[in-house]
């Protein structure tokens, strides 16, 4: 473990949410500083090391910083304050959706997020096929995203994350649709690329069983704060504890 | 820092003014041939009424007012698009900001060249009409690509300005749409600034840059113009511009890492 090259390293992270009561308010406070919002503290002063290959359960409760935690991760939101390291590609499928464009087809949408990736367009082509069998989409595949259910739209953002060869997958409460079937297609899918690829592999879940099929290390937030850090079994009791 | 994240992602870049184009024409059977069949209407019913209905005197007599009013509807049917659609980029493409890891910056660009792509077409279109059935072609369309290039930079860096802006506020975005309306009556598209007869009054609507380069458009096409024949039109534009580069850079820079926040 201990020479094993970092994936993610949090220092000394906090992200304060300015909420003010209007956007007029929030307008207006560019301008007059006077103007002061409510602040909401979603991460505090967070450390930690992700290594790379590990895969690790971020857990919590509702409001704990979850969420938060994994935009960080993703480079969607920036710190207040302090620093994140983050080595490699990110993949990641945050509030259930990929970020689709709904009046593209499903297989418009695979070339898209591929190339929003960095992918090229025959590393894409390659991957199409791949990607329509692993989200059973069938026929839907060339119809729009926008008149797919939330269900198809998650199993298409799950396909393309996992096939897209990340270095790091964050997956925010995905697993939770799709049939039995599926589900366990996608634990099976993860596994390999984690033993395959090395993929480092982030989970925030609310299903414990979940997260100690597929973690070997769990994160417990409470209120922002990091209250754990360590083996998943531990870290479930210690969520069990606070919850 | 705007310059390293376009460089960085210009294959991105092209797949997306790809999207925003085809996005723009999807969905109807005529598809492509709104991009033309709706300025054509736009032109003609703006003609009939100037000139069947009206009567109003655009143009010195040597030019046709068709041409005069074809080629002020082309310049202004860009710059209204950017002025709505770059408002509303970020809004519209909100999952490059809340879903992955891309740069806002780059979004108002790609919306500007889509644009652009179907205003160089539209242009053409206008330019060979002219060429044959109206006043001909001169030297002085060599600077229409520049002229492009400016109003395409101009407009974008509005869009940079204002698309942040609309993030934080509804209103400020309602208040853009309104404005453009405005804009379109005040700006010269359908009349001739030049005929105005009080000094001061074209001097504060030369100002304007939606009227620069409306004119600028009508110089170098049918006037025969250069764009240096008048500097002082020139410097006060550039004026403008750089004041629009710095507040727009300012934005940016104060409100990129709230956005993501905030959509």
């Amino acid at each position: 473990m201990m020479n094993q090259p970092i994936a993610i390293e949090f220092k000394n992270v906090t992200k304060t949410y300015n909420l003010y009561q209007s956007d007029a308010k929030r307008m207006l406070s560019m301008v007059f500083h006077f103007i002061k919002p409510r602040k909401k503290l979603a991460n505090d002063d967070l450390s930690f090391i992700v290594n790379q290959g590990e895969a690790v359960a971020v857990l919590g409760r509702n409001g704990a910083g979850k969420s938060t935690l994994l935009k960080l991760i993703t480079g969607v939101a920036f710190p207040t304050d302090g620093e994140i390291i983050v080595n490699g590609r990110v993949s990641a499928l945050l509030e259930l959706t990929a970020g689709f464009e709904p009046e593209c087809t499903g297989r418009e949408n695979i070339y898209l997020k591929a190339s929003l990736m960095g992918l090229t367009k025959k590393q894409a082509i390659l991957l199409e096929q791949t990607i329509i069998n692993f989200a059973e989409l069938d026929e839907y595949i060339d119809q729009p995203v926008r008149t797919y259910s939330s269900g198809m739209k998650a199993r298409l953002g799950f396909a393309i994350n996992v096939n897209i060869k990340p270095d790091i997958l964050v997956i925010d409460e995905a697993l939770s649709v799709g049939d039995i079937k599926f589900q366990e297609k996608c634990r099976l899918k993860i596994n390999e690329i984690k033993e395959k690829h090395h993929v480092t592999v982030l989970l925030v879940t609310h299903s414990l069983d979940s997260a100690r099929k597929f973690c070997e290390r769990g994160i417990v937030l409470d209120e922002g704060k990091l209250v754990y850090s360590g083996p998943i079994k531990k870290a479930i009791t210690r969520y069990k504890a606070i919850a | 820092m705007i310059l390293r994240e376009h460089r960085q992602y210009r294959q991105q870049l092209i797949t997306l003014t790809k999207l925003d184009l085809k996005k723009a024409h999807r969905g109807s059977v005529l598809g492509w041939l709104w991009a033309f069949i709706q300025p054509l209407i736009l032109l003609f019913v703006y003609w009939f009424v100037l000139h069947v209905g009206l009567r109003v005197e655009t143009t010195p007599e040597h030019i046709s007012p068709l041409s005069w009013l074809m080629v002020g509807l082309i310049a202004w049917l860009f710059m209204a698009d950017l002025l709505n659609r770059g408002t509303s980029s970020i809004r519209t493409y909100k999952y490059l900001v809340t879903k992955m890891k891309f740069p806002v910056s780059v979004i108002p660009t790609f919306v500007g060249l889509s644009r652009l792509l179907i205003h160089t077409f539209l242009l053409s279109l206008a330019l060979l009409y002219i060429g044959i059935f109206g006043e001909g072609v001169h030297m002085t369309w060599l600077q229409l690509p520049l002229y492009m290039f400016v109003m395409f930079l101009f407009f974008t860096a509005w869009s940079l300005f204002a698309a942040p802006l609309a993030v934080l506020s509804k209103d400020f975005e309602n208040l853009v749409k309104a404005t453009v309306r405005i804009l379109f009556w005040v700006s010269g598209i359908l009349w001739n600034v030049h005929f105005i007869t009080i000094q001061w009054v074209k001097d504060v609507l030369m100002l304007n840059p939606i009227t620069f380069f409306a004119e600028g458009y009508r110089n170098a096409v049918l006037y025969q113009e250069w764009f240096w024949e008048d500097p002082r039109q020139l410097a006060i534009f550039g004026g403008m511009f750089a004041l629009l580069s710095l507040l727009a850079l300012v934005t940016y820079k104060k409100s990129r890492k709230e956005l993501a926040d905030l959509l």
